[in-house]
């Protein structure tokens, strides 16, 4: 099976200047999501694996297929969502996605069924007879989503799909790309700023910054090996300034979670965070905190979220 | 648009003559649009349609010989001149020249969608009408004189001494004159046509097209119907008719070409002149009206 | 796969073949050009000359017809030669540049105005098959008013002509149908030009309009003052002319002639300029240079 994308040295120059910087990365999970911030060259990654940039150096694979050499037998396989305003005015909405329907090689008829199928499944059953240009622009948006999955893709590459968007059109919007993700065998690729998004929809993130890899981060691991981690709150916190001297009973304790094999590093007012070894649960914490006296008033499964993995990568990048 | 709509609105909030504060305003608006549209790319065919007669004419004056000029020379000289006028400016350059600027004043703002920013500011609309209208003729204006008067002086300045001599004769001075105020006229004329056209019609090129025929054609209709038209008056400013055949003559053109030189009714150059001002307030009196009962409705084409 | 179930289902059908989806793009195009009444309308009152012609042939072969309208008795020799099909293509030629300039500005600038382009070049899609798909729009259009109504011209006069006809003019069928082919290769292209750099529908139909008038009153002023003909080069119509002329084996009667293989080349030109401009404006995204 190969990787979803795999870049190798990718670089691109536009209007004389190096946008991508030589981006080496593997990307093999169902779902992908490009991070950065304004000009990191997340859209210039989209558009030359789409092929409307050439490359200047490197190359880039997409479901296994050299975005140049294997262009005409890429396109087929790809659904996309461009991040600004791409629609006809003048069409109604299911003619514009049956249009696009038939331009990407689907029968009449069958491009006219999916148009009809796509436009209810979105939700804008009601508004498909309605032109274009009177859409407003969370309709706008579901448009281009139509349109980018009528003919039914195995790679969707969405670019800021939620832009613009209030945040019930956002939820709308999101549910679908999981639906998609959780009941076809599509791969996904969504650009976008919000990484609360990316962290709802994406198993994987290429973070950019400033043309080059930032970090990558398999999200679905991350959140397996996250649960090992928890946070603790001992009772009486607030007994001393952080990095004082803890009382006895909790430095008995937290020795007797480290002879059980846990990492505990306090951070300060009776808080704790214990990365549990394999096979140690949480049971046994609070068995050896009765068994000492200690009262835990908190105990939670802390997990990096995606805001730390994409603030710590761009503080390693800086 | 937006800055010289405040600018006018300001001008219009202060207290005083009503009539004084709207001259103002129009003096504000019309300075504003002429600056808009001078220096733009935008404008850069224009340039050309005006000012491609004249660089025609200093390439033959760099290469015709102006030893033996005589006044035979001089003769053909206007009838080139008279044609260059006569059937290329006004029928052309200046017509369409005229189309893009003023159907554009309008139509254009709302196709960038920002006719509303006038609209929003305390203005009269006739006001903003007449202040558009003027700024755009006074580009034209400009520009087109100083292509006539170019052309002018390199067409008679390549005869030598016979063509400088005609040049500051009267005959010559009275002819260039007469061009100069024709120019005017012209642009005042078809402006107004344009302006009011473009406040009517979504697509005023379709009516242009046809008011562009029309103008061909007055002249075999009833003296009433030719009133209608601006060469009609212009016809007879004209201080030298066209040639009857010859190097003017383009085969395309042949029959619309016949008809440009058809006589149309005989009137005075004074009433002529009245004439194609009634008609230029007429047509701007129209647009006032349309104007005021305009709606803006923004389309995607 | 049915509306009713409410999900997304991939597809793995059967897809039409590639050489022929750019059809998609003519269809779509004609299908909303004639959805228009005021489009229907224009395009039949481009028929009326073809008419027209159509009952001069029938006169011409008809004694019956011709003593009825007491056209026996006079000297009027009615033809149909060369000379019938010249009339009949700068006819149905000038209709052609009316219909180019109405339904041309529309083609790409809808594309280009509210950024659709990457939509079709995101897909199995090529900027050649666009233009082609957008110009046998065109194509399609200026055609059928043009040289396929001559050619049904020249066949209801080999059917009604009680002489043999057919074989002594059948050398007319190759200028019928090229002649008004470059007249409608040039139309199509200069109006898919227009409308790929002017978005402005309004605008894009001056331009056209322009660009058939004003060169041509430009060249007749560079004849006058530079005393030359070459100026003729800048007016479209008129070598138009020519090249028909030339194609029906009659002398031009009108004005200085430049070379043929000028105006062959200057039409060439134009065409040629018309389309690299196209497929230089048909990008997915522009790049901002600085």
């Amino acid at each position: 099976m190969p990787a979803t994308i795999e870049l190798s040295g990718l670089e691109v120059h536009l209007g004389g200047r190096k946008i991508l910087h030589g981006l080496n990365a593997t990307l093999d999970s169902r779902a992908i999501g490009l991070l950065g911030p304004n000009g990191a060259g997340k859209s210039t990654l989209i558009l030359t694996l789409l092929g409307f940039h050439r490359p200047s150096g490197g190359t880039a694979r997409v479901l296994g297929l050299d975005i140049q050499a294997q262009s005409g037998s890429l396109r087929p396989l790809v659904g996309y969502m461009p991040e600004n305003d791409a629609f006809i005015a003048r069409m109604s909405g299911i003619r514009f996605v049956r249009y696009f329907g038939e331009i990407s090689g689907l029968p009449a008829a069958v491009a006219l069924e999916r148009a009809h199928q796509t436009f209810v499944w979105i939700g804008l059953g009601e508004a498909r007879y309605r032109a274009l240009g009177t859409y407003s622009q969370g309709m706008k948006q579901l448009a281009k989503l139509a349109q980018a999955i009528v003919h039914g893709p195995r790679l969707l590459i969405l670019d800021e799909p939620t832009n613009g968007l209030d945040p019930a059109g956002r939820k709308r919007l999101v549910g679908l790309i999981r639906e998609i993700r959780d009941t076809t065998d599509a791969h996904l690729l969504i650009s976008s700023h919000l990484l609360h998004d990316v962290e709802e929809t994406c198993d994987e993130v290429l973070i950019l910054r400033e043309g080059r890899v930032a970090g990558t981060c398999n999200l679905a691991e991350e959140r397996r090996a996250n649960r090992q981690i928890l946070e603790l709150e001992l009772a009486g916190a607030g007994r001393g300034p952080a990095g004082s001297e803890p009382p006895s009973a909790d430095a008995e304790f937290r020795a007797t979670l480290e002879t059980l094999g846990c990492a505990c590093a306090a951070s300060g007012r009776g808080r704790w965070k214990v990365t549990l070894p394999a096979g140690l649960g949480v049971r046994e914490v609070y068995r050896a905190a009765s068994e000492l006296g200690v009262l835990i008033e908190r105990l939670s499964h802390r997990r990096d979220s995606l805001e730390d993995i994409f603030m710590n990568a761009m503080d390693q990048a800086r | 648009m937006t800055a010289d709509g405040r600018r006018a609105a300001r001008a219009g909030a202060a207290p005083g003559n009503p009539w004084r504060l709207r001259a103002r305003q129009v003096g504000l608006l019309a300075q504003g649009e002429a600056r808009r549209s001078l220096l733009t790319r935008r404008r850069i065919w224009m340039y050309l349609l005006a000012l491609g007669p004249l660089a025609l004419m200093a390439i033959r004056r760099a290469f015709h010989s102006s030893g033996a000029a005589d006044a035979q020379a001089v003769q053909d000289a206007t009838d080139v001149f008279a044609g260059l006028i006569q059937l290329y400016y006004i029928r052309l350059g200046l017509f369409f020249s005229a189309m893009g600027v003023f159907t554009w004043l309008f139509r254009g703002e709302m196709v960038e969608r920002t006719l509303h920013y006038p609209f929003l500011t305390p203005l009269r609309r006739e006001v903003l009408v007449l202040g558009k209208f003027l700024g755009g003729a006074a580009l034209v204006i400009a520009i087109f004189e100083i292509a006539v008067i170019g052309c002018f002086y390199l067409l008679y300045g390549s005869l030598g001494p016979a063509g400088a001599a005609y040049m500051i004769h009267r005959q010559g001075l009275e002819q260039l004159g007469s061009y100069v105020l024709v120019v005017a006229l012209a642009t005042l004329g078809y402006g107004s046509v344009f302006l009011g056209l473009s406040l009517v019609f979504k697509n005023p090129i379709v009516p242009g097209a046809v008011f562009f025929g029309w103008e061909a054609v007055t002249p075999v209709f009833p003296a009433w119907l030719q009133c209608l038209s601006v060469t009609f008056y212009l016809k007879h400013l004209y201080p030298v008719g066209l040639p009857e055949a010859g190097s003017m003559r383009s085969n395309g053109f042949a029959f619309v070409l016949e008809l440009f030189t058809v006589p149309t009714e005989p009137i005075s150059a004074t009433t002529a002149v009245a004439g194609l001002l009634v008609f230029t307030l007429a047509v701007l009196a129209f647009a006032c009206y349309r104007i005021r009962r305009l709606e803006i409705a923004y389309v995607t084409d | 796969m049915a509306v009713y179930k409410r999900r997304y289902d991939p597809y793995r059908g059967r897809l039409t073949e590639r050489w022929r989806r750019w059809s998609v793009l003519t269809r779509f195009a004609l299908r909303e050009l004639f959805a228009s009444r005021f489009f229907l309308g224009f395009f039949l009152a481009c028929w009326i000359p073809v008419l027209a012609f159509s009952g001069y042939v029938f006169v011409a072969n008809s004694e019956v017809v011709r003593s009825l309208l007491s056209l026996a008795s006079r000297t009027l020799q009615l033809r149909v030669e060369a000379s019938f099909f010249i009339r009949a293509t700068q006819i149905q030629g000038f209709f052609a540049f009316l219909l180019a300039t109405w339904a041309g500005p529309a083609l790409v600038a809808g594309d280009l105005t509210n950024g659709a382009l990457p939509l079709f070049l995101s897909r199995p899609f090529r900027r050649g098959e666009y233009v082609f798909g957008k110009f046998a729009v065109l194509g399609i259009l200026l055609s059928s008013i043009t040289w396929i109504p001559a050619l049904g011209l020249f066949f209801l006069e080999a059917g009604l002509s009680p002489e043999p006809w057919l074989g002594a003019h059948r050398w007319l069928l190759a200028p019928i149908v090229w002649s008004s082919l470059v007249w409608v290769v040039l139309l199509g292209m200069v109006a898919l030009a227009a409308s790929a750099w002017v978005r402005w529908r309004i605008v894009a139909m001056g331009a056209i309009f322009g660009l058939f008038l004003i060169p041509a009153g430009l060249g007749a002023v560079l004849n006058a003052t530079l005393g030359t003909k070459w100026g003729q080069l800048l007016d479209l119509t008129y070598l138009f002319h020519e090249v028909v002329n030339a194609g029906f084996r009659e002398s031009a009667s009108f004005g200085p002639a430049v070379p043929l293989w000028a105006a062959w080349g200057t039409l060439a030109l134009v065409s040629a300029a018309a389309l690299e401009l196209v497929l230089k404006r048909l990008r997915a995204f522009d790049v901002v240079r600085g």
